[in-house]
């Protein structure tokens, strides 16, 4: 009985940490960018209300498929999941009303295109070699 | 300008804002091919023997040559039945200038904004269903509703924790003789007549409005649009049955819409309702073996449509729906098959990739007045209680 109790201790003690080293997610821009992203303003970039920057840049966004954590920080800001807002964008992009976000496989990849493309905007875990970009989060 | 020099010069420019702006130019773009076969009549293609008639394309390309200005463009083509016959077309085409979030302005060909559905009707892959609800939204009319040739102005703002987004518009509209307007039009006023062929099918301006409320509670929002369309002008050539002389109808019509959405995403639910009242204006000008009785009173009409859907996710590429939908197009006279059709409709949908949909559906109708017969594909008699399958592969891009 010792043993498993023992057991069960490390182990959930393993998850702690396990969830603790966990890469949190970042919010990134150009680095020329200059305007400030709080909470509301976040959300109104991600989900196509505001379509420009303060600086008159497109808005385009980046993320990254098929990621945990990304995921996780899309819905918390969005409060949509990575398949709703596929459909949300779907609509906005067909009917003319946005431009479709870019999907990228590889964290270095969009923050590459971050630093490449003045009006962008991604999320990315910030174990991610951020530098080049403005984390905003 | 004939359409062929505007989708030429249209693909001119989009070629060459790839070519000068290869970084900045972004595409995208649906490609989806379905199947309908009914038990009975022929209901947007000829369902009857089953037929495969029923496509649809679309690239898109989105460009911002300065600061707050965009430049959008999507080329389609279709084909439902004896509709569309892949004949391209520029979907939209328009100058976008957003000033502030709260206005922005759109000039060109730009999407008409009416309810839930009307400016992304042809985005399959956005909805649980194969088919949209019965009389509302319409395949064959999509030519006509989809867009408009002028201008619109669109903005969200904030009042507290409710958010508001417009959008109004103001434009021509296309009137292609051989559309799926046109068609019903042809359906509706050469039913009683002989050899019945229309001569004549011109409308004007569309302006309309669409207001959406989202609410505090997350994904649950509301909505309201009205439209004018004015005028229509359809002559219909026809004999009098029997007695064979010639006959020619003039209508000169107008209409107007007037439509309460509701949407809520809630976890894996989504639940949606919607109404709409069309009122229709009718004076009509007879002539008969070249002897004109005159115009007639004003006629007037009035019709509604509304459903009611939920679908739901599962096992992560699953999406099952249901769907009652009714369409009255006179309710002085809904106790009739042929003025009324109703929908019950089951779909599910398979998300095979991120860019391959595949969907099924069962439908159990009643009534006939959306079966259109300008071309003989409903000579009757007709069953008023049907039932239909229909699929759909898309794929996105």
């Amino acid at each position: 009985m010792k043993t498993l109790i023992k057991s069960l201790v490390i182990a959930s003690a393993t998850l702690v940490s396990v969830n603790l080293i966990q890469a949190a997610p970042a919010v990134v821009v150009n680095s020329d960018n200059a305007d400030a992203v709080d909470g509301e303003s976040l959300n109104a970039y991600l989900v196509g209300k505001r379509k420009f920057w303060e600086g008159g840049s497109e808005v385009v966004i980046a993320v990254l498929k098929d990621d945990a954590d990304a995921n996780g920080a899309l819905e918390q800001f969005t409060k949509m999941d990575d398949s709703r807002f596929k459909s949300h964008w779907q609509r906005l992009a067909f009917s003319g009303r946005g431009t479709m976000p870019k999907q990228f496989s590889d964290p270095e990849a969009l923050v590459a295109f971050i630093k490449l493309n003045k009006g962008a905007i991604g999320l990315v875990t910030d174990t991610a070699d951020l530098s080049g970009v403005k984390k905003v989060n | 300008m004939t359409k062929k020099h505007i989708v030429t010069a249209a693909l001119a420019a989009l070629t060459a804002a790839q070519a000068s702006f290869a970084s900045e130019v972004t595409f995208g773009g649906f490609l989806s091919n379905g199947y309908i076969k009914s038990s009975a009549n022929n209901y947007l293609v000829d369902s009857e023997e089953g037929d495969f008639d029923f496509a649809e394309v679309g690239i898109n390309a989105n460009w911002s040559p300065f600061d707050r200005a965009t430049v959008r463009g999507q080329l389609f083509a279709f084909e439902v039945g004896n509709y569309g016959n892949f004949d391209p077309k520029i979907d939209y085409l328009f100058f976008d200038y957003n000033v502030v979030p709260s206005f922005g302005l759109r000039v060109g060909r730009v999407k008409r904004a009416e309810g839930i559905y009307t400016d992304i009707q042809d985005i399959d892959v956005a909805r649980t269903s194969v088919l949209l609800p019965i009389g509302m939204y319409d395949p064959r009319y999509r030519d006509f509703t989809a867009s408009v040739d002028g201008g619109s102005i669109y903005g969200n703002f904030q009042i507290g924790n409710h958010s508001f987004e417009y959008t109004a518009f103001h434009g021509d509209i296309d009137s292609n003789p051989n559309s799926g307007i046109a068609a019903y039009a042809l359906t509706k006023i050469g039913a009683s007549l002989e050899n019945a062929t229309l001569t004549k099918f011109e409308a004007q301006t569309d302006t309309g409005a669409q207001l959406w409320w989202y609410t505090p509670i997350s994904g649950l929002r509301f909505g309201a649009a009205h439209s004018s369309l004015d005028t229509f002008n359809i002559v219909v050539s026809a004999q009098i049955p029997y007695l064979g002389y010639p006959i020619q109808s003039e209508t000169l019509a107008s209409s107007k819409n007037t439509t309460f959405s509701s949407e809520y995403f809630v976890g894996d639910w989504t639940f949606v309702a919607e109404y709409r009242e069309t009122e229709i204006k009718s004076r009509n000008l007879t002539t008969i073996a070249g002897m004109t009785e005159g115009w007639g009173p004003e006629a007037r009409s009035k019709g509604y449509s509304w459903y009611l859907s939920a679908s739901r996710r599962f096992l992560e590429k699953f999406e099952a729906g249901a769907t009652i939908a009714e369409w009255v197009e006179n309710e002085e006279t809904n106790s009739l098959p042929s003025e009324i059709q109703n929908d019950r409709q089951f779909s599910l949908r398979y998300n095979a990739t991120d860019y391959w949909t595949l969907k099924a559906e069962f439908h159990l109708l009643e009534g006939t007045n959306r079966l259109f017969n300008q071309l003989g594909q409903n000579q009757g008699p007709l069953d008023s209680k049907w039932n239909m399958i229909a699929t759909k592969s898309t794929f996105s891009f």
